[in-house]
């Protein structure tokens, strides 16, 4: 069974077709990415899964469930975690405080305990603590943790974001543009660390990218979107060679 | 002297012994401080020994560290030791290049790298360093791909160590009592300014004849706090972590990283402290730079309380304080002093020393002037680290102290500092002839070193023999102390006084990278880099500036008349500083002879 299947996706808003008929198939463990032109409908398709949009037609199947028509917390609880194409932290939060909110889900206590700072609670809150610096140990990011996230640095920021959404423990990680705006080096490390996540931690990751190189490099399996409509999909290598996918980018020639 | 042991494996023991559940060292870990007993650390440093010795390490032997500072760099030297091998410490700023010389100079067998990065030199180098049989990794992370036989975990090895030790409990008492101390116990590659670093060998005699003294001239115990975040592959930073540790149970912490250690420093708040001048630099700039944006209290406090505090210290160490200045540096405590001091970790210093290179003696008073009084120490690897040391209630600014008993010391006809004594080193390794030089017929160490001492026996350094500028005029100038007046500045990160033959001084100056972009940005001066920063005259005014405030604690013939800013950081790659981030000045002034040219053939 797949990770992830989507079958037969519609997404309009007044008219304009964002997703019109896309399937996906994801397999556990693999990194998979999504690509294609400005307006595609990539970002569509995440908010789809998230919860954060509503298709109107298909199905979206996690682990053999319907995340369809369910709330946004519900679908990050069963274990879809994501990041941002504009990141979405708490500037006067700090690093720590910014990943601590991605345990806020796995919490299980009562309020009445928490006033009164009972013995549950605070196993509870080493517990959670400790997962947290082991994300920031992971993650290479003792040095800004008691820092608030409004002054790092950019790349900084990506990293937080993603450290963010590993604390939620997700099964699956969605990543929207985590290379967009990081200089070669930074980059680099980003692609060891997205190994790492799917190696060490055994996530499964879908990703949009607009890096080739990066995409290429680093995805098992790669979805081509265009004007809302799947293109192709496959592996690397032949994703690369398909006319469909030269037009979409060039514009010239194929199927179109 | 007799009973004490005369190793530092066998202090390490004694400790486990008589304080088995005492905190010898502590490490940040996963945000939190992990303590360590004297048992705990005895235990792993003997589960070590016994991996490294099933591993065919025996004496003679050498074993690489290429790593952090961390509990383990201390296990892994002792352990070796014990063995009768030394412990080789390598830079991680070192290029695969300089690596591989070390490696193979001194023909290790095992090396134990940090991480993966460190792995990636070795794997680099893979084919040039045959004797290598086993490469150790801290840190796996990134590694389940490699398939080289050599490699193996940290955690694997100390587990086989433990295993095999349970069964064999004398095993690694008898060793450690057959142990020679007169026998090289660590090699320490010196830098060295000029040619291939030299592999200087020090026995535990030299290690303990030296730290037994030492701690007793500082007033070091038990209850004291020490950070190591120096590179321990430098004698200086095995002092503060293992040689005065293991004589005096003071308790060493390791902190996260080496971009954390201002968080660990204010955490941690160490009673002795070792900084090399560049970190009392740093220091220094962050509290003036932090002051243009405090507000017009803080900051009209400041400028009255500085320098009334660096005037009272000086009474004080000349004993003419008066009641008046009691008074006025406690409201200097309570108002300025204790918040900075908090604020840079230092509030509860006894004991904080400048080492390992000349300091400005401006910079000292400054830290004297905010109640951390900061002494001068001086000495070189060849001598165990330090062989002179300004005794903490008894300082000299400008200075570096007086001798520690056990040495003698001269000075020679030429100025040179001769010493000789029980922290002379043992020579250095497979280089007779190198060692011919430094230590003469009579056993006298030649450190290469220019200066003078007083009636009272404190040593002032004048600069390196072999560095010393002599002017078209005929002047003998050092150039250390030229550099470190201009280096007094927050703007100022790096200056190379040039002069030789020359008619008068100028300099080669590296701006502070992140003081000047602060400073340009309020400016609205646009820039991206170094490069084009540099660029701007506002910039070359804003030195220019500087520099005339350095010159004005030099003599006329020592002023500083012209220089060029570099465009570029300056790099242990590029050949142009030295592992210990030293100015290679030869280096630098063949690199940049047409800038230097320029500065002599343009009409001023």
């Amino acid at each position: 069974m797949s990770l992830l299947s989507i079958e037969g996706l519609r997404l309009s808003f007044a008219g304009v077709r964002a997703l019109d008929g896309v399937s996906l198939r994801l397999e556990e463990g693999e990194v998979a990415a999504v690509i294609g032109p400005n307006g595609a409908g990539k970002t569509s398709l995440f908010n789809c899964i998230s919860g954060l949009y509503q298709p109107q037609e298909g199905q979206i199947l996690f682990a053999g469930e319907n995340l369809r028509g369910l709330p946004p917390h519900t679908i990050a609880a069963r274990g879809v975690a994501r990041t941002f194409q504009n990141l979405a932290l708490f500037e006067h939060l700090t690093v720590l405080e910014n990943l601590q909110l991605g345990r806020h889900h796995l919490m299980k206590n009562k309020w009445w305990n928490d006033i009164f700072f009972t013995g549950h609670t605070r196993r509870e809150e080493t517990l959670h603590r400790l997962r947290v610096e082991e994300i920031i140990d992971f993650l290479d990011l003792a040095r800004y943790r008691a820092m608030p996230a409004g002054i790092l640095p950019y790349g900084v920021l990506k990293r937080v974001e993603l450290g963010r959404a590993l604390c939620m423990e997700p099964k699956l990680l969605l990543l929207d543009e985590p290379a967009a705006g990081l200089n070669q080096e930074a980059t680099e490390d980003l692609a060891r660390c997205i190994l790492d996540i799917k190696e060490e931690l055994g996530v499964t990751l879908l990703l949009i990218e607009h890096d080739m190189r990066f995409v290429m490099q680093l995805a098992d399996s790669i979805t081509v979107l265009d004007f809302g409509k799947q293109i192709t999909h496959g592996k690397p290598a032949e994703v690369q060679k398909h006319p469909d996918v030269i037009a979409a980018y060039t514009g010239v020639g194929g199927a179109h | 002297m007799e009973n004490l042991p005369q190793t530092l494996p066998a202090c390490l023991e004694q400790f486990a012994i008589d304080h088995p559940n005492r905190v010898a060292l502590r490490q940040k870990e996963l945000g939190l401080w992990k303590e360590i007993s004297w048992s705990t650390y005895a235990a792993a440093v003997r589960a070590t020994a016994r991996v490294l010795s099933e591993w065919g390490v025996g004496a003679g032997d050498h074993v690489a560290i290429l790593a952090d500072n961390r509990p383990e760099w201390l296990y892994v030297d002792l352990a070796a030791q014990s063995l009768g091998a030394s412990s080789v410490g390598i830079y991680q700023t070192n290029p695969p290049d300089d690596v591989e010389y070390v490696l193979n100079h001194s023909g290790a067998k095992l090396i134990f790298c940090e991480d993966q990065e460190q792995v990636d030199k070795c794997m680099l180098i893979g084919d040039k360093i045959p004797h290598i049989e086993r490469i150790v990794m801290f840190d796996p992370r990134g590694t389940r791909h490699y398939e080289d036989a050599r490699l193996c975990k940290w955690a694997d090895a100390l587990a086989l160590g433990e295993k095999l030790m349970a069964n064999e409990v004398q095993w690694y008492d008898i060793r450690v009592k057959q142990m020679d101390p007169k026998a090289p116990a660590m090699v320490i590659y010196t830098s060295g300014t000029t040619g291939q670093p030299k592999g200087a060998m020090i026995s535990n005699y030299n290690v303990l004849a030296l730290a037994r003294e030492a701690s007793k001239m500082l007033g070091a115990d038990h209850r004291d706090f020490l950070l190591s975040y120096l590179p321990l592959c430098h004698v200086a930073e095995k002092i503060f972590s293992l040689f005065l540790p293991l004589t005096t149970g003071a308790v060493v912490h390791f902190g996260e990283s080496i971009e954390t250690v201002q968080q660990d420093l204010a955490e941690v708040s160490p009673t002795i402290f070792l900084g090399v001048p560049r970190i009392w630099e740093k220091m220094h700039a962050q509290v003036t730079l932090k002051m243009q944006d405090a507000s017009w209290l803080k900051r009209a406090l400041y400028h009255f309380f500085v320098p009334r505090g660096e005037a009272i210290a000086k009474r004080k160490r000349e004993g003419q304080a008066a009641l008046l200045d009691r008074f006025v540096a406690k409201i200097g405590d309570l108002l300025v002093f204790r918040p900075l001091q908090e604020r840079l970790g230092l509030r509860r210093c006894r004991i904080p020393v400048s080492g390992a290179a000349p300091i400005s003696p401006e910079l000292l008073h400054w830290f004297h002037g905010i109640g951390v009084a900061v002494g001068e120490g001086y000495g070189q690897t060849e001598s165990t680290g330090v062989s002179f040391v300004n005794q903490p209630d008894a300082i000299r600014i400008g200075t570096v102290g007086q001798l520690i008993p056990g040495m003698e010391s001269k000075i020679a006809e030429d100025g040179e500092i001769l010493l000789k004594g029980a922290a002379v080193f043992c020579g250095y390794l497979h280089n007779e002839e190198s060692t011919r030089q430094t230590i003469d017929d009579e056993g006298w160490l030649h450190t290469g070193d220019i200066g003078e001492v007083d009636s009272d026996g404190y040593l002032s350094i004048t600069g390196r023999k072999k560095e010393i500028i002599i002017t078209a005029g005929g002047k003998n100038l050092s150039p250390e102390k030229i550099e470190n007046s201009m280096k007094n500045s927050a703007y100022i990160k790096e200056a190379v006084a040039i002069g030789d033959a020359r008619k008068f001084i100028s300099a080669l100056v590296l701006v502070d990278y992140h003081a000047v972009s602060d400073w340009a940005s309020r400016r609205e001066i646009a820039h991206t880099s170094l490069i084009d920063l540099v660029g701007h005259d506002e910039v070359q005014d804003l030195v220019r500036a500087e520099i005339e405030k350095g010159n004005q604690n030099l003599a006329r013939v020592e002023q500083v008349r012209s220089f060029r800013l570099f465009d570029k950081e300056l790099h242990q790659d590029d050949g142009e500083l030295t592992a210990t981030q030293k100015v290679r000045r030869s280096a630098i002034t063949e690199k940049y002879a047409q800038l230097i040219d320029s500065m002599y053939t343009r009409t001023p």
